[in-house]
């Protein structure tokens, strides 16, 4: 008998472990278990009953058929999982890419913004028309502006998606195995990009220094060169802050099958037969990944450490944080206008905007704990 | 030796397990043991087809499950069969007499 149960172990080894697979083997294993008992009972020797059931049992790829394994999500957890189709991921990551887009460009605007008072200022020393520094002013003021716009605006381009992180949905294999090609192929593409938003940042100085020293025009080392300088840092910014667009919409559609609500696994155990719970925990799915049941979703958006009950200020000035965690682009948007406008030092407060791409990771893990 | 055309069985799988739950209920090891005993040996149905049979029948209404403790006191699933199941066994018995009717009118007596 336990060569034949470990037949069957074998035969269901690759199948997703939903209830319904669970039944359908539990009631084969009974049919095989019944043949196998009459079979003895016959007088037949235990090779022989072993040799009869398994080549009576059938193939799987009829099962599967059966079970409706091609669509298996639809019962991987409950049944209430909202399906996004293939058009559906094609238009989120269009929605993210364009996001991204605005996000970026209105960063760009906020850096270059004060690129025009440089430039504009030396001009108008250089040729004393006082017209251009009042030009200057108005182009920082409106460019700020219209950057702050867009990045504000940038937040409701996705509104619409929302659902995603708030109701469970899932994806078939056929747009698993589509998202994954193209994520793979955007990938050079987009490390490109980052390489050279990089670059330019750290280029960006070279202008400054080469042309304060090579020529000795003060609208040239006072006007064009920092005015570069910022121009090469907004693109640059502009780059590294646009390349990881496409990635992470990627990544949150690849992630969504895997993603269990504490609720989901509650509505499990309360499904199950009674021999079921060590069972239904891990679901794994069809292409093999093995999906850790987290129980910590449930209480993610409750940021509770131990000392938590010590301070109430202290909760506060915590919560505080991870507001401002969350809209991280607009918080960084603020310090960057608060520093700016109250030191005037524009010529290095834009360091903020490649600091806050490179820290964004760390510091959203740190404050709202590894949630993403 | 001949064997039976899988292709032609498959679609009346339904059928030979409706037929025999038409008495009383029956679970699955008793249901492929009626077959084979009905059909003199000839037709033995494999433990996936019958099973998936089940699982495709319970979704369409015809057949219901339920648990019951057999007497050597083992967990079994028994189907019972469904008025619908019924209906949809008497459509297919008219199905095959036409079927079988016009098959035979091109099959050569072989002796």
């Amino acid at each position: 008998m336990d060569t034949i149960k470990k037949y069957l172990e074998s035969m269901f080894e690759h199948l997703p472990k939903t209830l319904e697979v669970m039944r359908a083997k539990d009631e084969l294993y009974s049919m095989m278990e019944d043949k196998y008992n009459e079979l003895i009972s016959e007088g037949k020797k235990e090779n022989e009953a072993i040799g009869i059931v398994i080549s009576e049992f059938g193939n799987l790829d009829e099962l599967a058929e059966g079970l409706g394994l091609s669509k298996v999500l639809d019962d991987l957890v409950s049944s209430d999982r909202r399906y996004v189709s293939r058009q559906e991921a094609d238009d989120y990551v269009d929605a993210v890419v364009s996001r991204r887009f605005m996000l970026s460009l209105g960063i760009l605007l906020c850096i270059l913004s004060p690129a025009g008072p440089i430039l504009l200022d030396s001009i108008a020393t250089a040729t004393g028309l006082n017209l251009f520094t009042g030009i200057g002013v108005a182009f920082l003021f409106l460019c700020a502006a219209v950057g702050v716009g867009f990045i504000v605006f940038s937040n409701y381009i996705t509104k619409s998606w929302s659902f995603l992180n708030k109701q469970p949905c899932y994806i078939d294999d056929e747009t698993i195995d589509y998202l994954k090609s193209e994520k793979e192929e955007c990938q050079t593409g987009n490390g490109m990009l980052l390489a050279v938003g990089i670059m330019l940042c750290i280029v960006s100085v070279i202008p400054v220094i080469v042309l304060d020293a090579a020529l000795n025009v003060p609208i040239i080392s006072d006007g064009v060169g920092p005015s570069m300088m910022f121009t090469l840092a907004a693109v640059g910014v502009f780059l590294i802050v646009f390349s990881s667009g496409r990635n992470k919409a990627y990544k949150k559609l690849l992630s969504l099958n895997k993603k269990v609500f504490a609720r989901e696994i509650l509505q499990q155990f309360a499904d199950a037969p009674d021999n079921g719970p060590e069972k239904s925990v891990k679901i794994e799915r069809v292409t093999g990944e093995v999906v850790e049941s987290d129980y910590k979703d449930a209480s993610y958006s409750s940021y509770d450490k131990p000392e938590q009950s010590s301070d109430s200020t202290e909760k506060k000035v915590k919560n505080f944080i991870k507001v401002m965690v969350k809209d991280y682009w607009k918080s960084v948007l603020c310090i960057y206008i608060i520093w700016s406008f109250f030191t005037f030092s524009w010529g290095s407060s834009w360091v903020i905007w490649p600091l806050a791409a490179i820290l964004r990771k760390p510091i959203e893990q740190y404050f709202l704990g590894g949630k993403h | 030796m001949v064997e039976i055309s899988s292709d032609v069985i498959r679609g009346y799988n339904d059928t030979i397990i409706l037929f025999t739950l038409l008495d009383e209920p029956s679970y699955g090891y008793e249901i492929s043991k009626r077959i084979r005993a009905l059909s003199n040996d000839k037709y033995i149905i494999k433990e996936t087809t019958l099973y998936s049979a089940f699982t495709r029948m319970e979704k369409n209404g015809y057949i219901e499950s339920y648990i019951q403790n057999a007497e050597n006191g083992k967990k079994r699933t028994y189907y019972r069969i469904t008025e619908n199941g019924k209906k949809y066994y008497k459509e297919k018995c008219e199905e095959w007499n036409l079927t079988k009717e016009v098959v035979e009118l091109f099959v050569k007596k072989t002796d």
